[in-house]
């Protein structure tokens, strides 16, 4: 039962400051209990209780000496002391007309002594008490009850404590979502938005973001042009925002270049320039693989250009697999270099990969440069579907990969 | 299995003819700016000595790590110095090859 006469006149505001401490039935912690136990023995009683006052009962965050978790919210102890911001003492609570209706008082618990010191708010609510009570009854000291009020202090800046650690966790994990939203938009200009169906070829690709909230330098794009089809991977040195705007430039002004000109070779001294232009990004550069795809007598026409990437690896139809392209510079660095193109013919059933060093690493291991291991995984994988391939990949990486990781699986139908 | 050595500027070495940064451990994205720090600050004598950087020491190194070493090439060269790299094969070597920047060094 409630007596509106115990109500403080902000006891919405105040119940609303209890709520957002976040504090009642929550487990025992011992930073309060800490303060309990010391607050008994400073005043040589045999209990000592962290009190918050709910609306219709009082909570008790920590109990020491008593084996009680909550009382109603009955006038004269704890619900009273909550109505003023200075200590609650009661001498003698079976004299004091106070307290002497209090249920702790008449009943056969037997309280006689009580100091409370209301645990106040930095915006001035009362959320309940540290309190300390005994058997007997007796006077305090001044001194008394400001090591009470003291130690009140120490429960508050507790309180306050785990408010602002909770508000720093959600305040980190909002930082995070909108990270990885950020990440999200911005990976958009790193890949195209759905697998793309190209007619003659059957096309499947995968991107590995190590983290979601981290934007990955690792980009692909699949372009259909008058002349056949571009395919392109790359990878923006480093991670970030920056690494992300870098591979974008990247990948769309190779994208332009090869709508026009079939020439995998002059699509990266094109991408070469325009990075060496963009002074702000010197710092940076692109590893990259272009390779055009032109349907002819005799089979499909592969034509590659490499930048300081791993080279794609055809697998053919009958499980050998080759690598080929021309090491070229990175791209971005040096000025006005030039880059070789590597020609050969591809037959229906023949496979190209592109990727990224991601592939071979989480295939073969961190800081793996040889491409054995990818070979050997794909060798049993001739002639199977682009999506089988891909998969295959993403089975031999497994639980391995830890970096971002890109790959364009192609092959001729 | 040992565990990676930290990465670090073992020592610079100052000669009559040159002076020798000695690289070891891991040149990754943790540590790629001490590296090319360390090149930065022996820019400021007069001499115009060559600036050796010995790599040969340096076990693993990502993009990053070359993305250091590019860098120092650049600091030391528009300083209008001479730039040499000391490395030994293996894994840094295979590095470079595979992002075609091997023709772009001076070797000792």
């Amino acid at each position: 039962m409630t007596h509106s006469a115990l109500m403080p006149d902000n006891e919405d505001e105040r119940l609303a400051a209890v709520n957002r401490y976040d504090i009642l039935d929550t487990p025992p912690d011992g930073a309060f209990d800490r303060v309990t136990a010391l607050a008994a023995r400073l005043f040589d009683v045999p209990i000592a209780i962290v009190s918050i006052v709910d609306s219709d009962r009082i909570w008790f965050k920590s109990h020491h000496g008593l084996d009680v978790e909550e009382i109603g919210r009955d006038p004269g102890l704890c619900a009273s002391a909550i109505l003023s911001d200075r200590p609650w003492l009661v001498a003698d609570a079976k004299v004091d007309p106070r307290t002497l209706a209090n249920p702790l008082v008449a009943g056969e618990f037997g309280l006689r002594f009580y100091a409370g010191a209301p645990l106040t708010t930095g915006d001035g609510f009362n959320l309940g008490t540290l309190c300390v009570i005994d058997h007997e009854p007796r006077e305090v000291t001044d001194d008394e009850v400001a090591n009470l009020s003291d130690l009140a202090s120490v429960v508050m800046d507790e309180l306050e404590l785990r408010i602002s650690a909770r508000r720093t966790v959600s305040l980190e994990a909002e930082m995070r979502r909108r990270a990885e939203t950020v990440a999200a938009s911005l990976q958009e200009s790193l890949i195209p938005p759905v697998v793309p169906q190209v007619e003659g070829l059957d096309v499947a690709w995968r991107y590995h973001v190590a983290q979601l909230d981290q934007v990955g330098g690792d980009f692909y794009d699949v372009v259909t042009t008058d002349w056949g089809t571009a395919l392109v991977v790359g990878d923006s040195c480093g991670r970030g925002p920056l690494a992300a705007s870098y591979a974008g430039t990247a990948r769309w002004t190779l994208h332009t270049v090869m709508m026009d000109d079939p020439d995998p070779a002059r699509a990266l001294e094109r991408l070469n320039t325009v990075l060496c232009r963009s002074r702000g990004n010197r710092d940076r550069y692109v590893t990259a693989a272009a390779v055009s795809l032109q349907r002819g007598s005799g089979g499909t026409h592969l034509s590659v250009a490499v930048g300081g990437h791993p080279h794609p690896l055809i697998l053919r139809g009958d499980g050998t697999v080759e690598a080929i392209g021309t090491t070229g510079p990175l791209a971005g660095w040096f000025s006005d270099i030039s880059y070789s193109t590597s020609d050969t013919v591809l037959q229906a059933g023949d496979t190209v990969v592109l990727f990224t060093d991601g592939l071979l690493e989480g295939i073969a291991g961190q800081g793996q440069t040889d491409d054995g291991a990818l070979r050997a995984v794909l060798a049993p994988l001739a002639r199977r579907m682009a999506d089988e391939v891909a998969a295959g990949l993403d089975l031999a990486m497994g639980a391995n990969r830890r970096d971002d990781a890109a790959f364009l699986v192609t092959r001729i139908l | 299995m040992t565990d990676p050595v930290p990465f670090g500027i073992d020592s610079v070495v100052d000669r009559s003819d040159e002076i020798r940064i000695v690289a070891r451990g891991e040149v990754d994205i943790g540590t790629e700016a001490a590296l090319s720090d360390a090149v930065s600050a022996v820019l400021g004598d007069s001499t115009g000595r060559p600036v050796v950087l010995d790599v040969r020491q340096v076990s693993f190194m990502d993009s990053s790590g070359l993305r250091a070493v590019l860098r120092s090439r650049d600091l030391v060269m528009s300083a209008g110095r001479k730039f040499r790299l000391a490395v030994s094969r293996g894994a840094v070597q295979k590095l470079f090859d595979a992002a075609g920047v091997s023709s772009w060094f001076e070797y000792e």
